[in-house]
């Protein structure tokens, strides 16, 4: 027979409450009939059924989870775990969630995992990750029937069809929905195919649509190693796998239009590349082909003819300069030829006689005679004029 | 993968080479036939992409639990 003593059986009881899967993390409704709050900011309470009671207590460190703090009188909605306050021996909800009970528990459900999740950073936006401008593989998963699948081929049919499809088919709602649609996920990861998951579902009710608000698929989508796309119901209705999912389309066919580019987009920019690029080409080639022009004004500048040419013009200039000496010589000649005949012509004594002189010899024309005496000896005299001689008879001699 | 298309026959990856080739030709200092090589290269690739864009057809498979890979649309 076992003897515990109070601190060990308070240990067991303690271990047997917060190992317990409902006491451990579950939703009670009750009144508020008693309300404390600590100078330190913990808050106790009493919560009261029809014909029982449960202690509370919120501590500080929960507290921003919650809006306004309850009072009594208010009927309320909490979440949160059964153990033991062990100094007095008494069981007591630790409170981590409280809200009015006029909102439903689905509601109050979904806010309590929203901000849980908040707090641990699944929603943060530093780590959403790009989603692939041009994916090949697109993961798909959703139910293989209804028109969620069909309606999102019909738009990557029209849209940009140059991908693939991989369909991970799953239950969308119901029992066993999250662990199906964390399955089919894991799936797709195994492939390793994958540039992007979408997860779509198509609109319903909000407990249908509730699957999306699970844990396990929250958990799942925060570490997928790709990308993952949320599209559950309409625009209006948000899920805990749009806060933590890379991107939140608004329906599942918006997904599909986010997930690719419009083909003609596309088309027109590869378009608009390729003609940059044959611009880009036409300088290249005009560049070349003004280098080579370059290079054949150099080309010409260095040839021989240039020079064949300076000498060509040397030579012609030599030749001109020859001709010219040559020319000057004879003319030099010619004039000193024209002087001599008219120093000729003025020492012809026929050019005295012509002004008028007349030249006296012998009568037979031999001797030419200088002097009046000589004359004057002589019988009769030839006088030579310029027309013709006349032989004359000297009369007498006169003085000079 | 299962495609029609090869693996390294896919529009995105011939968009890239494609893509690529061009910076390469209006980065580089390339020689001559090398750039007139690349163009035409390019202008191939650009070619195949616009005839995927225009031709494709969107290919489906599903995966289920119990066979990996199978089964298309």
């Amino acid at each position: 027979m076992y003897v515990l003593d109070i601190d060990q059986l308070t240990a067991y009881l303690t271990d047997m409450l917060e190992t317990d899967p409902i006491l451990s993390d579950v939703w009670v409704r009750g009144e508020i009939t008693s309300f404390f709050e600590s100078r330190a900011g913990h808050c106790y309470f009493t919560l009261s059924g029809a014909g029982s009671q449960l202690k509370a207590v919120l501590f500080k460190g929960n507290r921003f989870h919650i809006g306004q703090l309850p009072k009594v009188g208010d009927s309320v909605v909490a979440h949160g775990r059964v153990s033991i306050y062990a100094d007095q021996g008494q069981y007591q909800l630790y409170v981590d969630f409280i809200s009015g009970d006029g909102v439903g528990l689905l509601q109050l459900q979904f806010e309590e995992l929203r901000q849980r999740l908040e707090a641990e950073g699944l929603f943060d936006l530093s780590r959403k990750r790009p989603i692939p401008e041009l994916p090949r593989v697109i993961g798909l998963v959703t139910s293989p029937q209804g028109a969620v699948l069909h309606d999102i081929l019909t738009v990557l049919r029209r849209r940009f069809p140059a991908v693939e499809v991989v369909v991970s088919p799953s239950m969308v709602q119901g029992a066993g929905a999250p662990e199906s649609l964390v399955s089919a996920l894991e799936r797709l990861w195994e492939l390793e195919e994958c540039d992007v998951i979408i997860i779509a579902r198509g609109g319903g009710a909000p407990e249908e649509l509730a699957v999306f608000n699970s844990e396990i698929l929250a958990r799942a989508i925060f570490r997928s190693p790709v990308p993952v796309i949320s599209a559950v119901g309409h625009e209006t209705d948000t899920t805990i796998a749009d806060y933590v999912a890379d991107l939140r389309a608004p329906t599942p066919s918006a997904a599909a239009e986010l997930v690719v580019p419009d083909r003609r987009d596309v088309k027109a920019a590869i378009d608009a590349r390729f003609e940059e690029m044959s611009g880009w080409m036409e300088r290249y080639l005009d560049e070349r082909r003004v280098e080579i022009e370059r290079r054949c004004a150099r080309l010409k500048h260095l040839s021989p003819t240039r020079e064949i040419e300076r000498h060509q013009r040397s030579v012609e200039m030599l030749q001109l300069r020859g001709a010219t000496a040559v020319r000057r010589c004879i003319e030099q000649a010619e004039h000193r030829l024209e002087s001599r005949v008219l120093q000729l012509q003025v020492l012809d004594p026929r050019a005295v006689l012509a002004r008028g002189y007349a030249a006296v010899e012998t009568v037979d024309g031999k001797t030419r005679l200088r002097s009046a005496a000589a004359a004057s000896r002589e019988e009769a005299l030839r006088i030579v004029m310029s027309d013709g001689d006349l032989i004359v008879r000297p009369s007498g001699r006169e003085r000079a | 993968m299962t495609g029609q298309q090869g693996a390294d026959e896919s529009f995105e990856t011939l968009l890239r080479q494609f893509d690529e080739l061009v910076s390469a030709l209006e980065s580089d200092d390339l020689a001559l036939d090398e750039a007139i090589e690349k163009y035409e290269l390019a202008a191939q690739l650009a070619r195949r992409c616009t005839d995927i864009l225009e031709n494709a057809e969107l290919r489906v498979r599903q995966i289920d639990e119990a066979l990996d890979g199978g089964e298309r649309y």
